[in-house]
């Protein structure tokens, strides 16, 4: 009979209880989905840097998702027992015993949280499966397919089950502190805020994350953890800013007694539910501040998507060998479709990272830049080729000091592969004879940038006497590259050129290196070059509208959750206020104003966080040689409008939806 | 001056949330009365007979089905929306049961919601807050909030709330329900005071005689209709064991 009463109980509020378990299936889907996809991002990723950029995406989202599922699953459990330890303190009151009620409610608890746990599962395994399939089949160059691992799953149900377990644990010592009559009565009435001064060290706190997060920003690689984690502070900082500032800033305005009072119905969900809406804050900013600043800052350096040629003086690039055959090859081309062909001295200099540079004399240098560098013995200059920016612009970025310090003349071969990777073997960092000494980094766009893997074909300039004694070495090797061609042909002839170029490489140029990590060649075509660019901005940038648009539906998701297991105290409420006599505009706006109120906190701290975001962001990349042009600034702008509109206009739905809900539908 | 004129005053429910059910449930089948200013009505009746029904139709929270209600000469079927919204705020004063108190406002703020609704000067909301809290021996209270208090404090309150609008006419749904009997007798005798130095007109729905003692008027309603009117012609106490010996016809 006892259990019969429960179930009838649990059943009378199933909308709710199903809303939460919803909530929590949810979460654990959306972390299962990315954990997942980071797990196997190593195996799916293609293409090089292209490739490459859809891990760091994953990444990024990976570890925004971590908080905002955690949040979520935590926040959906919360609210759950806590309505529930309502009902089962009116049992204790009418007689049940408070061992048998923490029994009942444990397993009631526990077994909510399991089949929520199974369906999260399945959901996310079939979002996984399906997200990556529909990768796979837009881009099969970038993007393969593989199996998850059943890490994944232990993962995921760790994570559930340590958030379960700590909002359990959490409310069951909250519960005992508190007598039977306030239980049962429901809701905290007192939500308390932080009221005086010395909260402000939590802002102080928050302000301290931030300059964390600065120094491992610029500390790191992109895909390095640091770079992770100085976005993980941000989120922090941002929290403890907006929370602990915010709730300094609602007291503050209550002393502004005209303002207060005119817009207390609107604000009053701040202040009354201060706490409770902490972790929906966390959850919103989560989303907001990685759409507003990873995502759209990343989207915006890509833009515009333009007509790339202009920064491709040629039309195509061939390293060809120093013999007649070529040489008559080349200028017969040239003379035959009207065209003109540019030949300099070359060696391959292959780094430690297996990336194929171009390497030519300071001499060559200074001719065709006009450049002059007093280089001696085995000083070089690395001149990091830039498609967009300016040339001859230093980077300060010490990341191509790392890359191109250990170098060996030559292309990529086998030997050199199986040393550099070779875990017992001795490093080049050991060995004096593959150090260079790096005199200087800049940016170079003299002939473009080709390879569209990130740091290979760059052009390394060697001192002139060591360059002719290491292109000596290599002219009588048959599958070393020693001349740098360059073509330019008239419109009409151009595609037909390139094809005769194709052929004759393909039959009698020198073979590429199977060993390269990103595919490297000895021809580059513009035409294929530009069209391969243009595809991989389009990846990549649909890579960043996919992550925004999982983000805006999370936090849409999170709004929704939170509000419609309010509606009924809002109709309460608004019921109460009808009485009082509240004009229907009045309601209108009060209403809204509670729904959205703490997501345009969110919105309006993870904006304000992305402006600075976007400046570090724009200093980083000039640092490496990416020079983001100004238009950087109002694509950003864009794109941030559009998606705060977006959100507006979702939320504007949802409140309708729910004032239809709240309010009567009478001749009220 | 007329207050409020009930003419024939039904009202029905569905029993069924379907929308074309026909299925109806009566709760008050013709209703007659007036109340002129300055009166205290009080209407008792069983559990289920439609005190708290007519309360709500007379308040303007609910529509009558049938007959007439006018509020101040108005006839209130032709009126909706903020027409309504007005009415209420400015011209009728509630007090609950259950006090409906916002837990999330200071007694102050709670005292001053019909202004703040109608958007008037922060500080003659102000002043008038504290002018009745004063008058109700609350003004120590004013920076609390609702949860800190007791219940007789409480309903002083929503009295302060319902007196700050110098409405027209207070509806009280059994405001000492809730209440022991000291602060039963502080609350009624607060309405008595407000009934007779401040001429303000009340409508007070109450099981109790005790409470009902103190009205100049009580209807009798059973089974949704007028059972019988009574009138305070002497004493309360005479008065008191009239409304006892008629309690047996209900």
């Amino acid at each position: 009979m006892r259990i019969k009463i429960v179930c009838k109980d649990f059943k009378s509020n199933f909308k709710h209880n199903f809303l939460y378990f919803m909530a929590n299936s949810v979460g654990a889907a959306e972390f299962f989905v990315f954990w997942g996809m980071y797990s196997v991002i190593t195996k799916v990723m293609k293409g090089g840097s292209t490739g490459e950029s859809f891990a760091y995406d994953i990444v990024m989202c990976a570890s925004a998702i971590v908080i905002f599922s955690a949040a979520l699953m935590a926040y959906s459990m919360t609210k759950y027992i806590r309505m529930r330890i309502r009902s089962y303190s009116l049992f204790v009151i009418t007689g049940m015993r408070k061992r048998v009620m923490y029994g009942m409610m444990g397993f009631e608890y526990m077994a909510g949280w399991l089949l929520s746990m199974i369906f999260g599962l399945l959901l996310g395994t079939g979002l996984f499966y399906l997200i990556l399939r529909l990768w796979h089949a837009a881009f099969p160059e970038y993007v393969g397919e593989a199996k998850i691992t059943i890490q994944v799953y232990h993962r995921t149900w760790a994570v559930s089950f340590a958030v379960m377990a700590a909002v359990l644990f959490a409310l069951l010592m909250w519960s005992e502190n508190k007598d039977l009559s306030s239980l049962a009565a429901g809701e905290d009435a007192a939500e308390r805020r932080p009221k005086r001064a010395y909260w402000l060290g939590m802002v102080l706190a928050g302000v301290g994350l931030f300059v964390v997060g600065f120094f491992q920003y610029f500390g790191s690689e992109v895909i390095g953890w640091p770079y992770v984690y100085a976005h993980l502070c941000w989120i922090a900082g941002g929290f403890l800013t907006a929370a602990f500032g915010g709730g300094f800033l609602l007291e503050k305005l209550r002393g502004r007694e005209s303002f207060y009072l005119r817009n207390l119905l609107k604000l009053n969900s701040l202040y009354s539910r201060f706490q409770s809406s902490l972790l929906v804050l966390l959850m919103l900013l989560a989303v907001h501040f990685l759409a507003l600043s990873y995502c759209a800052a990343g989207i915006a350096e890509m833009l515009p998507m333009e007509d790339y040629e202009r920064y491709y003086p040629y039309d195509a690039l061939w390293m060809a060998q120093e013999k007649e055959e070529d040489h008559a090859f080349g200028k017969a081309l040239a003379e035959k479709y009207n065209g003109t062909v540019k030949s300099i001295p070359m060696i391959r200099a292959t780094n430690y990272f297996e990336c194929e540079q171009i390497g030519i004399s300071a001499s060559s240098y200074e001719k065709l830049t006009g450049f002059v560098f007093d280089l001696k013995g085995r000083e070089i200059i690395c001149a990091v080729s830039e498609q967009k920016g300016a040339a001859q612009k230093d980077v300060s970025s010490d990341v191509y000091e790392e890359l191109n310090q250990w170098l060996v003349t030559g292309k990529l071969t086998e030997e050199w592969h199986e040393y550099v990777n070779d875990p017992d073997g001795k490093q080049p960092q050991h060995d004096t004879k593959y150090h260079y000494q790096i005199k200087k980094v800049h940016t170079q766009n003299w002939f473009g940038e080709y390879g569209i893997a990130s740091n290979c074909e760059d052009v390394i300039v060697f001192s002139d006497e060591y360059f002719e004694k290491e292109r000596e070495a290599l002219l009588c090797d048959p599958e070393e590259s020693t001349v740098l061609k360059l073509f330019s042909f008239p419109g009409k002839h151009r595609k037909k050129a390139c094809g005769e170029l194709k052929s004759y490489v393909r039959d009698r140029g020198v073979k590429d290196s199977e060993w390269t990590i990103a595919k490297q060649s000895s021809l580059y075509l513009t035409g294929e070059t530009v069209k391969e660019l243009r595809k991989a901005d389009i990846f990549k940038i649909s890579c960043k509208l996919f992550i925004m648009a999982i983000l805006f539906f999370s936090g849409l998701f999170a709004l929704m959750i939170r509000t419609l297991a309010e509606i009924p105290a809002y109709r309460r409420k608004y019921d109460f206020l009808d009485c009082m006599g509240i004009r229907n505009r009045m309601e209108r706006q009060a209403i809204s104003a509670e729904i959205q109120s703490m997501s345009s906190v969110a919105v309006l701290a993870a904006v304000a966080f992305s402006v600075p975001y976007l400046k570090l962001h724009i200093v980083r990349e000039t640092a490496k040689g990416t020079l983001p042009g100004r238009e950087i600034w109002f694509y950003w702008a864009v794109i941030a409008a559009v998606y705060l509109a977006a959100q507006f206009l979702a939320q504007k739905a949802f409140v309708l939806y729910v004032r239809k809900k709240v309010v009567k539908a009478s001749f009220l | 001056m007329r207050v409020l004129e009930v003419r024939r005053l039904v009202r029905n429910y569905r029993k069924s949330a379907m929308k074309n059910s026909k299925d109806e449930i009566k709760v008050l089948k013709g209703i007659s009365f007036k109340v002129d200013r300055g009166e205290f009505v009080g209407i008792m009746g069983k559990s289920g007979c439609g005190k708290t029904t007519l309360l709500k139709v007379l308040g303007m929270i609910d529509k009558q089905t049938d007959g007439t209600v006018k509020f101040m000469g108005k006839d209130t079927k032709g009126l909706y929306g903020d027409q309504l919204a007005d009415i209420r705020r400015k011209q009728i004063g509630f007090i609950f049961q259950d006090f409906y108190l916002m837990d999330s406002l200071s007694v102050e703020e709670n005292i001053m919601l019909p202004m703040i609704l109608g958007k008037e000067k922060p500080n003659i909301m102000k002043k008038r807050a504290r002018n009745f809290a004063v008058r109700f021996g609350i003004e120590k209270l004013l920076n609390k909030n609702p949860y800190e208090l007791s219940g007789g404090e409480k309903q002083r309150v929503a009295i302060c709330r319902a007196l700050i609008n110098n409405p027209d006419l207070i509806l009280a749904d059994e405001p000492t329900g809730n209440l022991d009997s000291k602060s039963g007798q502080t609350v009624i005798q607060s309405l008595d005071r407000i009934n007779q130095k401040y001429k303000k007109t009340i409508v007070m729905v109450t099981h109790d005689p005790q409470m009902a003692s103190h009205c100049t008027r009580i209807i009798l309603l059973k089974d949704g209709r007028v059972l019988d009117v009574l009138k305070r012609e002497g004493e309360k106490e005479a008065f008191y064991q009239e409304i006892l010996s008629r309690m047996a016809d209900l």
